[in-house]
């Protein structure tokens, strides 16, 4: 989890319950703890960069000084925190919990657009006080086929459109007035064959542990329905889920994260036409597994990557930074550049673990957003059976 | 069906051996009295946008048999019938059955999230169309966790009727993020309203009817009808006669809590 600070010298990396926010100008990382009692879910820096916010599994939001990562504010929610964003003029900040899985606000400041695990994009008009609630409602952009799990507006010259991920494996590009679809690019499909690695052996003991759930409920199914009759549990299976979608100020680029895939991808957004077009699998050098990206004012793109090992204090953890060639890719850049303090700040800052180990340790790793965000679905059998057995209330 | 002697059909052989054929009868569709929507976890019930819902299926009388050959395929043609009226909890269905023939023109979908409920009423609406040739085409019902899907099922303002009539009631405060009336899905309400359109709500709780009202009250898109209003409203009359529960009420000579608003336009906030 990571969040680019848009002044654009400053970035906030979250793992686990810690939060550090590295300074490529001063080269330093941020030293008092910035942290959450649980998992940081979602964390976001305001427009001016001044402030960073928070907010996690411990039904907290925080909100911390961007340069000297003091605390300065904490709300407590009824439920786990699980998006945040602050409003465009930074006096407000926004925070959703249960299903929510992303919150943006629009350029301009007044549209906010919601994702959700049953895969609707909301987008609502946030009212100038937005502490009286958000009662409007502008469209729901309908589509995706399984949780949505990314938001990104685009304030391309046609007008404002908007780019959302899905654990569908798809991104697509909308009209967030009228909630139309104007295109769906399959950033990522079903692997053909199970693979034997890593993220194999991790989806194989995602199964074997939903089957061992299932012949638990199957059991207990036996014993309510003892003619003996038994029914396949049909399990979802979804392609790797889309982590991240960053949008270029031009509002014409935008590059996306395929949770357990090494290289990001640039697409082109073309607002008018309302296509969406793959230019390049752009591949940082020692980045092995991205998770997030945002562009800077000036138009790079930064990187991070890496593993969380349980606990999260030893992970692995990489910042790249691309720039865009006289040729229209990008590249990673050279060992002079801004971000190359910052990336030797950020790998020192988590030398907890070997990247293999963390690897090998967290096996799960690559395809969590998965498991956490995929909805059970359940048959109809499989339905009556837990009607039938659970506790009564 | 006779039953056959020497041994009782057990409630389940005896749904399916009536179903089709005759009136349903509620002893065998009796279900508990609520279920929590939050847990309702089957995406089986939700269209993924409003236009891959068969309506052709559910209003075969308002489409020709070619339209309904095409299933949930066929593509939507400009003025074809829609949903007008939603009845959220339809419950038994009585409302709906009421509303049929009062509003011969108007398609009406009673929604529910308790399965043997729906079914229930789905065999009533088959069963009246069967008994009474010409009538009854244009209720259906769907069963469908309405808290999560009303914007997988309609399009922006195309409803002029919501009904939520005697709600399950979620006492423990806790619990009141289970009520369909909140700040979260009237929203929701709003955004399915056309201007103009009307929310009905009805409860034999008072603590309910004050909280509903207070939360509509507060919500900006939405004006409470004056008495005059609600008396010149048709189906606002039916609300306590025509519904089960709103007749139980009655029988225990309960009191029942009416309050119905309309949705308005937003005010353009001063840039």
């Amino acid at each position: 989890m990571e969040a680019h600070n848009p002044a654009g010298h400053a970035v906030a990396v979250a793992l686990g319950c810690c939060i550090q926010v590295f300074d490529c100008r001063s080269q330093h990382s941020s030293e008092a703890p910035m942290e959450h009692a649980a998992a940081v879910r979602d964390l976001t820096f305001d427009p001016a960069g001044r402030m960073l916010l928070s907010g996690g599994d411990d039904k907290c939001a925080r909100a911390w000084d961007a340069a000297t990562g003091s605390l300065l504010h904490t709300w407590e929610a009824p439920k786990k925190i699980s998006a945040v964003a602050f409003s465009g003029d930074s006096r407000v900040a926004l925070f959703a919990d249960n299903t929510i899985t992303a919150l943006v606000v629009a350029p301009g400041g007044r549209r906010l657009a919601s994702a959700d695990r049953d895969g609707k994009v909301r987008v609502s008009v946030l009212p100038r006080t937005p502490l009286l609630g958000v009662p409007e409602i502008q469209s729901f952009c309908l589509g995706h086929t399984a949780f949505a799990s990314c938001v990104a507006f685009a304030d391309c010259p046609a007008g404002l459109r908007m780019l959302s991920g899905s654990g569908d494996g798809t991104v697509r590009l909308w009209d967030p007035e009228s909630g139309s679809l104007l295109a769906t690019l399959a950033a990522s499909a079903l692997p053909a064959v199970p693979a034997a690695d890593g993220a194999g052996a991790a989806a194989a003991d995602q199964a074997a542990e939903d089957a061992a759930v299932d012949e638990e409920l199957l059991e207990k199914a036996a014993v309510a329905a003892p003619s003996g009759h038994l029914w396949l549990y049909p399990r979802e299976e979804l392609p790797p889920a889309v982590l991240c979608i960053a949008v270029a100020p031009d509002g014409r680029t935008a590059a996306i994260a395929v949770e357990g895939q090494p290289e990001l991808l640039v697409l082109d957004v073309d607002g008018a036409a309302g296509t969406l077009t793959l230019t390049q699998e752009l591949e940082l050098p020692g980045l092995t597994r991205p998770t997030a990206a945002a562009f800077d004012r000036d138009g790079r793109l930064w990187v991070v990557g890496g593993v969380a090992a349980e606990g999260a204090r030893a992970g692995v953890l990489q910042l790249r930074v691309a720039v865009r060639g006289s040729h229209g890719g990008f590249f990673a850049e050279g060992a002079g550049g801004l971000a190359a303090a910052a990336q030797a700040a950020v790998e020192a800052a988590y030398t907890g673990g070997s990247e293999e180990g963390a690897v090998a340790h967290t096996g799960a790793a690559p395809l969590q957003l998965n498991s956490q965000l995929k909805k059970r679905v359940f048959s109809e059998e499989l339905t009556a059976v837990r009607k039938r057995t659970r506790a009564e209330q | 069906m006779k039953k056959p002697k020497g041994g009782k059909l057990g409630i389940k052989e005896e749904r399916a051996a009536t179903a089709g054929r005759t009136h349903p009868k509620k002893r065998l569709y009796r279900s508990r009295a609520h279920s929590n929507p939050l847990s309702d976890m089957r995406a089986s019930d939700a269209p993924t946008t409003p236009a891959d819902v068969d309506w052709a299926a559910l209003y075969p009388a308002y489409f020709s048999s070619d339209e309904a050959a095409q299933g949930s395929s066929r593509a939507r043609q400009p003025g074809e019938p829609t949903v007008r009226f939603v009845d959220v909890g339809c419950g038994f269905g009585g409302l709906l059955v009421r509303l049929s023939p009062l509003f011969p023109d108007t398609l009406i979908l009673g929604m529910e999230l308790r399965d043997k409920v729906a079914l229930y009423v789905k065999e009533r609406v088959l069963a009246l169309r069967r008994e009474h040739a010409g009538q009854y085409g244009n209720v259906a019902c769907v069963r469908t966790n309405s808290q999560k899907y009303l914007p997988n099922f309609f399009r922006k303002g195309q409803l002029t009727k919501l009904f939520f009539l005697f709600p399950d009631p979620h006492f423990k405060v806790q619990n009141h993020r289970r009520r369909i009336i909140s700040p979260q899905l009237l929203a929701e309400y709003a955004y399915l309203l056309a201007p103009g359109g009307r929310v009905y709500t009805a409860t034999d709780v008072p603590e309910l009817g004050t909280w509903m009202a207070a939360r509509l009250d507060e919500h900006v898109l939405f004006r409470r009808l004056s008495e005059e209003e609600v008396a010149g409203d048709v189906a606002g009359g039916m609300l306590t006669s025509a519904t089960e529960e709103g007749m139980k009420v009655a029988r225990n000579e309960g009191q029942t809590f009416v309050a119905i608003y309309e949705r308005i336009q937003p005010v353009e906030e001063a840039a």
